[in-house]
């Protein structure tokens, strides 16, 4: 697990407005706010349009890092996350058409007992917004418990609990597929 | 007796720190059969090819940038670092160069636009806006060239733009002191001229519809030659007065519709 502690070494370099600096973030953030955000929405325009948003204030506000920056950047990616979510409440089934069209053509051809990305991306959205968000930190980037409970303000102990609780809905609904 | 929340952790932590499942499993028969699923399902979620972002964000990034900087009425220091980065990814990666060449439409066209917008905030003194403002009057003008050697209609937004460009180009130019005023007006004066002779050429090869709005791009050149040359005798440390300007953006927004408005 990547020591997410560790500042970045350009990290110094991009708050005074070094623009290789900046492009390093780029190359190494963007990639990893795209498929937390990607897994969250759904679809590739708002994962797109809310990975840039995410780049655009972190690149903005550069200056006011004072702790580690992995987390910091992820939590601008969570509220931006929540105020997409409470935008779109009132269109959850135009979401879910859209959602669905999107799914629909597969990545990669699923073996029977394989966990694929399409089988992520299907069943991910039917677990609480907590278990999603538990899930993708700490097993798609590499968070510590210690970590996810400070971005979600829980104590580790309950991010375990709904570490817990996630993986399992996700096999059991893993079970109900016959995968 | 540990809590199933519990073993699955130190089990997670054993496979971050490098053990393979059937390794931990084997040194733990007494984890539940919950918890050996689990920490499998763990273990194939961590290896899937997780998606990537396609080109398109950076495009995208790029075009915020562009769009959001300039409109300010004042350029915040939040912006500077934004700014930079969009400036050297252009630079570095050669996209700009790559996107001269491209017209409304094409992927690559958001990035030219993106890359004239951040110059434009990037330029200071009065003659480095003209000469930005002329150099973009003149690839709008190029790109309505272009789309009419494809058979396509006038596009009334570009129209505009490669009027308005070179109506803002003279307002910097009218801004220069009078050594370097007297070359620019001649430089306006010969690119409206160029401009109106393009537009009289467009008249021949376009359907019948679009021939009014190019009439009336004729007359703004024929107009903008007066306004030059009037300037070139004023000696005005304004240039062309307000109200002249205001009487042309009033009947360029009348013309064209609400996209002449730069």
């Amino acid at each position: 697990m990547p020591d997410t502690d560790k500042q970045p070494d350009w990290l110094d370099r991009a708050k005074n407005g070094d623009a290789k600096s900046i492009s390093q973030m780029w190359g190494e953030y963007a990639p990893r706010i795209y498929r937390y955000v990607r897994y969250r929405v759904g679809t590739n325009a708002d994962a797109e349009d809310l990975t840039s948003e995410v780049m655009l204030r972190a690149i903005r506000r550069l200056r006011d890092v004072r702790q580690s920056f992995a987390p910091w950047i992820f939590r601008i990616a969570r509220n931006l996350l929540v105020d997409f979510f409470r935008k779109r409440s009132h269109a959850k089934e135009y979401q879910a058409m859209e959602y669905k069209m999107e799914s629909a053509s597969p990545v990669e051809n699923p073996e029977h007992g394989t966990l694929t990305r399409a089988t992520l991306e299907r069943l991910l959205p039917m677990l609480s917004g907590e278990q999603q968000e538990v899930i993708l930190l700490r097993f798609v980037e590499d968070f510590s418990p210690r970590e996810i409970a400070k971005q979600m303000g829980k104590h580790e102990d309950a991010v375990r609990a709904i570490q817990y609780r996630g993986l399992r809905r996700l096999k059991e609904l893993l079970s109900e597929e016959n995968i | 007796m540990k809590e199933p929340e519990q073993e699955l952790e130190e089990a997670l932590q054993e496979l971050e720190g490098g053990k393979s499942v059937n390794e931990i499993l084997k040194a733990h028969p007494e984890y539940s059969e919950e918890v050996r699923d689990l920490l499998t399902l763990s273990a194939n979620i961590r290896e899937i090819p997780h998606p990537l972002p396609r080109e398109e964000l950076l495009v995208k990034t790029l075009a915020r940038i562009a769009q959001k900087g300039p409109r300010r009425t004042f350029w915040p220091a939040l912006w500077k670092p934004a700014f930079a980065f969009a400036t050297f990814v252009i630079v570095f990666f050669g996209v700009a160069s790559i996107s001269v060449g491209s017209v409304p439409g094409t992927m690559l066209y958001p990035i030219k636009v993106a890359t004239e917008r951040i110059r434009l905030t990037l330029a200071w003194t009065p003659e480095q806006k003209a000469e930005i403002r002329l150099e973009l009057s003149d690839r709008r003008l190029h790109e309505l060239l272009q789309q009419a050697a494809d058979n396509k209609a006038i596009d009334t937004r570009l129209l505009a733009r490669t009027l308005s460009e070179a109506q803002h180009a003279l307002d910097a130019a009218a801004q220069l002191p009078e050594s370097r005023r007297d070359y620019w007006m001649e430089r306006m004066d010969h690119f409206a001229n160029y401009q109106k002779e393009v537009f009289a050429d467009l008249t021949e090869r376009t359907p019948s519809t679009d021939l009014p709005k190019l009439e009336q791009a004729r007359m703004m050149c024929l107009r903008r030659m007066e306004q030059i040359r009037s300037m070139g005798d004023m000696r005005g440390p304004r240039g062309p007065g307000m109200m002249q300007r205001q009487m042309m953006e009033k009947m360029m927004k009348r013309m064209m519709g609400p996209d002449a408005t730069p």
